[in-house]
């Protein structure tokens, strides 16, 4: 591949915003580098280029340069380069952390070590638990003591800190501190900290008060020193991106897209890599709450599907749901971020049948490399060798053109992994391949709706991603959903997200008492440092000076361990008069989630937080659409999802008109829509293509099960 | 395979698992125990109209392992479960497994056909009987005997929920008899709802795919599962191996250890586990209900089985349990039962070891099973409030071929979560000190065992009193090293009262009372070594406790590859699971 494979488009040129902006988006992945622009005008360009992984910049200026000379805008007339990166990612994924120090309250020095106490895997007593990110020599006990009420126990040792730092000069690359209760009162940490500093000048410090202000000390920990591992990396990156735009000309702000879908300032990030860690998937979310918006369903389903993995999540009310605290590489992040459940499957699944007839397909992938039997180096049957069996991708090759499939190898592969060992025809196993993947599609799904007591009928699934819209319709037949929202770009969502965040940091800080006995002047003064926080840390993201700010409280029946997020009010206070209304929505959401509610069981609140937004322009923007021209139709033979023989009618995306019914497939440069038998495309523009079902669901009816005598 | 397509068979495989996680989170997340919401003790299930097992949650093995006793039970008595009925059970002798963990099933209908049954079992805070506090108060009194009657409320099988209709006077009854009956009734409510959306669930995977198909594929899993653990079974060698261990009293009394004696044999895809040599049935508590005994084998067989075997009744059925009425693994009603995990730890370690023997690659050394626990009551100044603390820390993992033994965690059949110092102190009158490794506690060893934790707890109410228990204290039945790696540390429990030292505490201590600013320390044993400890290493010892003296073992603590042990472990390589072949016996010298 080679330059750029998307060019610019038309947009839709109208509702252009008060305060001209013309912001670029650019999103760094392992393969491609996408940039997009979105011109003060409503147009938006798109440009994708290869990365230069050894040098991630390269490609980031590349990128922008085409997207000006498309645009005929000069580095002065840009508001600010938005920037999506995975090195925080990556950097966790592959191990490669900085060389952190950790200090911690005394007695609790082995805390990441012994961490929750539970092993691995249950089953496996050969299988050790994962090495601690700080090993133990790194690790120096402090003398001091905060209790559960922020009063001081033992006064903080300013000569154990300055030990302990001058042991580990030399030694490590940043340093963390966490002291039990440092979000009841801080002073203890920031003390250390400072003195940290003085003694190692240069060494960055993350302190668990600053990082994450919330109760459990162990998932405290965890993410504090995971941030201290990540600080001097990102920091270095980020400040030569940055070097390098200031190089072209740049004036403008530079910002990055947090986990949590905000857009924040280089600052900020810099000092919190930690919240970085999901912003890809985070973009994308955030895509498609816009286009959602702009579609009028503000409630959809989000299915991004990779080569290696794919990505789900929860659109309600135009907003991304979002959860405070998760996972990453098996480390708890106690920070806010988008619900997105990750799952181990993508188009390089591996398909494979044990000695005992069990058809699995994934978790382990093919990845980029070798990558699909059908690539042409790879051996081993995926997901992307069964479409290309079952004639829902075309042998033509993908990114038009630019890469080549070969059908016979990916036959030869499913005969061989798949078909052989079953028994069945290469068009039956593959068809067989493909529902397993779609089931483990649909079961993620369904973790991240049903199982919260969210019904997904009468909702969207919206499906980008190299390999989502392939799978679509599949999957929201499985769920009862009838409508499938394909974007104009399925392959730059990413980057468009990147464009669409409001500027926005979330602050949590745990106050635990019960609602009706608050002491409402300490609340108060909480809610005014959390809101004085958000707003300096939040200066420089958008467009507007001051933020809007709200307050979510998070709240439990006393005696519970999980709480639920329950909205407070807009004007950022909390009041006596609020509590009825309180319980009374915590009371709903119990049933809601639960199935059951109680009526006497006091309410606790445990976690304020404060969400600062700075919203971006209202742009109307649209991508690229151009009526279709005369019709150029193709069709080819394929077998449907029970491995039936079927006649696809194959379309470019650009000659899509509505009213095209499946079996089809519609070909774009990034994606492959599969719109099967039942289903019609009602709309198609520069937002996306919608396809509905028209006829009722027909079970795909298995093989009649035998009903034998058991054993 | 009665269900033709790979597709569909898969799917609902992956639906079952689906299911009963979507279960587990949401009792988890909306019960009030924390034993049940910190240390996650409670399990999840589906099984089906049989009462085989189809589907667990991997929680506790302890618990899973029991469902299909309880449930088999309960059926016996009321008869087949009509849709929208709710049975509950918490009777060791028709299947359940200790008092405080109730057992919930619920019958599992689509379209007037009987799927299946979803099950939850979960350890409540406190289920009545004698108290802990006002147990022993005499002074120097010793109790003679101790009896179900006095461990709290029996429940047989009974329904909780009748056709739809909560049966009120049972709810009545069973939050009139117990000491928290808000928190008791939160998490049988929570168990409740868990189990309605496990109903739910499976009714929407029958409406997607048929509920012969459902009932099929279930059928379908059990006997891959079977067939799985069959072949693995067969590439075995045949024979019988026996093995020893023992605990270091009966839960009232420690004048003698009581001893667990497996003799297993595998022959034809089976392993049957004859424990008819170990001790009778005791006056103590650490009888082990028959249920319970079945748990810790098919947790000692899945792990040997090793990966590709799911957890449902297809491996299970390969296990057959011998032991005589009114023995220990196999007590007779009333006898107490209430720490009978103790037990069944000293049970799956002994299995364990039998099974090392049997194949000599797979051998690891002995986990911890000492299982501190921390049981207080004490009136919390800030409130008011009357409040019990319940904790327990983890010790040594075993050492295996290539990796050191993991440090801190919970063993075997149990899989407790460590509750967080935080939350402790924001809900209870105590203060925690520390909660740190034991330097040295890992047993010697080419690859050394893993660390005990101990932790320390200050009390920050005027007094408090209850009881204090760990296991694994005495050092011939610490935790056992493999192929001559040496044992771990033996656990302790000790107070120091008013700044005063360490005082160590006695076995009994069912009457232990503290005042403010006493600190009770527990600690766990630590995990045995594999392999002869090495030549001195130049890996520094992290630092110098000064109040741990651990036995003669000088442990520099290498993390990562254990290479760090100085010294000569007293007695290591002396007889520990080192004698016996595949027809021998490899009893360990200890205790006998």
């Amino acid at each position: 591949m080679n330059g750029a494979v998307n060019g610019a488009v038309d947009g839709a040129v109208n509702g252009a915003a008060a305060g001209a902006r013309n912001v670029i988006a650019v999103d760094i992945g392992g393969t491609h580098t996408d940039a997009a622009l979105l011109a003060a005008d409503g147009t938006l360009h798109v440009h994708k280029v290869p990365s230069t992984p050894t040098d991630p910049g390269l490609a980031l200026v590349t990128a922008v340069d085409g997207l000006l000379e498309r645009s005929g805008l000069a580095p002065g007339d840009i508001t600010a380069v938005v920037h999506g990166t995975t090195v925080a990612t990556n950097a966790v994924l592959t191990g490669d952390h900085a060389r952190v120090g950790l200090l911690v309250t005394a007695g609790f020095d082995d805390i990441l070590e012994i961490g929750t106490q539970q092993r691995p895997d249950l089953y496996d007593p050969w299988r050790p638990k994962a090495a601690a990110l700080v090993p133990r020599e790194r690790v120096h006990g402090v003398r001091e003591r905060i209790g559960a009420d922020g009063s001081v126990v033992t006064p903080l040792v300013d000569d154990d800190v300055r030990r302990a730092a001058r042991a580990l000069a030399g030694r490590v690359d940043a340093v963390a501190v966490v002291f039990l209760f440092s979000f009841a009162d801080a002073a203890h940490e920031r003390r250390a900290g400072a003195l940290v500093r003085e003694e190692l000048p240069g060494v960055p410090v993350t302190l668990s008060s600053s990082v994450a202000a919330e109760f459990r000390e162990y998932p405290r920990a965890a993410t504090t020193v995971l941030n201290a591992a990540l600080l001097p990396r990102t920091g270095g990156y980020l400040a030569r991106l940055e070097a390098r735009l200031r190089e072209r000309g740049f004036a403008c702000a530079f910002q990055l897209m947090t986990s949590a879908g905000g857009v924040v300032p280089a600052a900020l990030a810099t000092s919190l890599p930690v919240a970085l860690l999901v912003s890809g998937p985070a973009a994308g979310a955030i895509a498609a709450a816009e286009i959602g918006r702009r579609l009028g369903e503000p409630d959809v389903v989000m299915l991004d599907v990779g080569g290696t993995s794919a990505d789900v999540a929860l659109i309600e009310g135009g907003q991304p749901r979002r959860r405070y605290r998760g996972e990453v590489a098996g480390l708890p992040v106690a920070l806010p971020q988008i619900d997105v459940l990750p799952i181990g499957a993508g188009g390089g699944s591996l398909a494979r049948v044990d000695a005992f007839g069990s058809l699995t397909v994934g978790p382990d992938s093919a990845g980029a490399d070798p990558g699909p039997a059908a690539y042409g180096s790879g051996l081993r049957a995926t997901v992307t060798d069964a479409h290309l069996v079952r004639g829902s991708l075309d042998p033509a090759g993908l990114l038009g053109g630019a890469l080549p499939l070969d059908a016979d190898r990916a036959r030869a592969a499913i005969e061989r992994d798949v078909a052989g060992p079953l028994g069945l025809t290469p068009e039956a196993a593959a068809a067989s391949v493909i529902r397993i993947a779609d089931g483990a599609m649909a079961d993620a799904l369904r973790a991240v709706t049903v199982a919260r007591g969210i019904d997904v009928r009468g909702r969207a699934l919206l499906a980008f991603g190299g390999a989502g819209p392939l799978h679509a319709c599949a999957i929201a037949d499985d769920l009862g959903v009838a409508r499938v929202v394909v974007p104009r770009h399925p392959g730059l969502t990413s980057a468009l997200g990147l464009l669409m965040g409001d500027g926005r940091h979330d602050l949590g800080r745990t106050c635990v008492a019960p609602l009706r006995a608050l002491d409402h002047a300490r609340v108060d003064a909480l809610i005014g440092e959390l809101v004085d926080e958000a707003t300096r840390l939040l200066r420089g993201a958008g467009v507007a000076d001051a933020p809007r700010l709200s307050l979510d409280a998070d709240l439990r029946y006393a005696g519970q361990a999980y709480e639920l997020t329950i909205p407070v009010s807009a004007a950022c206070a909390l009041r006596p008069e609020d509590t009825g209304r309180l319980e009374t929505a915590f009371a709903e959401a119990h049933r809601a989630v639960y199935g059951h509610a109680w009526h006497d069981v006091p309410v606790e609140l445990v976690t304020l937080r404060v969400r600062a937004v700075v919203p971006r322009a209202a742009v109307d923007w649209a991508a690229g659409h151009r009526a279709p021209r005369e019709p150029a139709r193709r069709y080819r033979s394929g077998w449907d999802a029970t491995g039936a023989p079927v006649r696809y009618t194959v379309v470019d995306r650009v000659d899509v008109e509505p009213g095209l019914r499946g079996p089809a497939i519609v070909r774009q440069t990034d994606t492959t829509t599969l719109v099967p038998r039942g289903w019609w495309v009602t709309r198609v523009d520069g937002v996306a293509m919608v396809i509905e079902r028209v006829e009722p669901v027909e079970r795909v009816e298995p093989v009649e099960p035998v009903e034998r005598e058991g054993s | 395979m009665r269900v033709a397509d790979p597709a569909v068979r898969e799917l609902l495989w992956n639906g079952f698992d689906a299911v009963v996680g979507e279960m587990s989170l949401l009792l988890k997340r909306c019960s009030f125990s924390p034993l049940i919401r910190e240390m996650l003790d409670f399990s999840c299930g589906f099984l089906d109209a049989r009462g085989r097992l189809v589907a667990d949650s991997h929680l506790i093995p302890a618990q899973a392992g029991t469902l299909e006793f309880a449930l088999a039970g309960a059926l016996a008595r009321t008869g087949p479960l009509a849709e929208g009925d709710v049975v509950v059970t918490n009777d060791p002798y028709s299947g359940a497994t200790h008092l405080p963990d109730l057992e919930v099933f619920m019958p599992v209908y689509a379209g007037g056909e009987l799927l299946g049954h979803v099950a939850t079992v979960a350890h409540h805070v406190d289920i009545g009987g004698v108290s802990a506090r006002n147990r022993g108060a005499v002074p120097g009194h010793r109790e003679a005997s101790r009896d179900l009657y006095e461990e709290g409320l029996q429940l047989p099988p009974v329904r909780l929920v009748e056709r739809g209709r909560r049966n009120d006077a049972l709810w009545d009854v069973v939050l009139r008899n117990v000491r928290d009956p808000e928190s008791v009734e939160g998490d049988l409510m929570a168990q409740l709802s868990a189990c309605r959306r496990g109903v739910e669930r499976l009714r929407e995977l029958a409406g997607r795919h048929g509920a012969a198909t459902l009932r099929a594929a279930a059928d379908d899993l059990i006997d891959d599962t079977s067939a799985r653990a069959a072949a693995v079974l067969r590439g075995w060698p045949e024979g019988t191996v026996t093995a020893t261990g023992f605990l270091d009293g009966d839960g009232l009394h420690y004048d003698e250890p009581l001893r667990v004696h497996a003799a297993v044999t595998v022959g034809d895809g089976r392993m049957t586990v004859d424990l008819s040599r170990s001790a009778a049935q005791t006056t103590g508590t650490f009888n082990v209900p028959w249920s319970s005994t079945y748990s810790g084998l098919y947790y000692a067989l899945r792990c040997f089985l090793g990966p590709g075997i799911r957890q449902n009744h297809g491996y299970m059925r390969h296990v057959e349990a011998r032991a005589p009425e009114g023995s220990l693994f196999r007590p007779r009603r009333p006898a107490a039962v209430m720490s009978r995990h103790m037990a069944v730890q000293v049970l799956t370690d002994v299995v364990f070891r039998a099974l090392g023997e049997l194949l000599p690659d797979r051998a690891v050394a002995a986990s911890h099973v000492s299982f501190p626990v921390l049981l207080m009551h004490a009136v919390d100044p800030r409130d008011g409030a009357s409040r019990t603390l319940m904790d327990t820390v983890g010790g040594g993992g075993g050492a295996r071929r290539g990796a050191a033994g993991d440090d801190g965690i919970d063993s075997y059949t149990s899989n407790c979560a460590l509750m967080s110092a935080e939350v402790i102190e924001l809900e209870y009158p105590w203060r925690v000190r520390a909660c740190a490794l034991v330097p040295g506690s890992g047993g010697s060893g080419t690859w050394r065992g893993g660390l005990a934790v101990r932790r320390d707890y200050e009390l920050l109410a005027d007094r408090a009193s209850g009881r204090v228990a760990a296991e694994q204290r005495r050092p011939e039945h610490a935790a056992r090293g493999a192929a001559g790696g040496g044992p771990g540390a033996p656990a302790s429990a000790m107070v120091s009262r008013a700044g005063g030292p360490w005082e160590p505490l006695p076995y009994d201590t069912s009457s232990l009372s503290v005042r403010r600013g006493d600190v009770v320390r527990l600690t766990a044993a630590g995990g045995g070594g594999y392999g002869p400890p090495t030549a001195p290493s130049a890996a520094p010892s992290h630092r110098a406790d000064g109040d741990e003296a651990p036995r003669d073992v000088e442990v520099g603590l290498d993390r990562r590859g254990g290479l760090a042990q100085r010294g000569q472990q007293r007695g290591a390589g002396l007889g520990r699971g080192a004698v016996g072949g595949v027809h021998g016996d490899v009893d360990g010298g200890d205790g006998a």
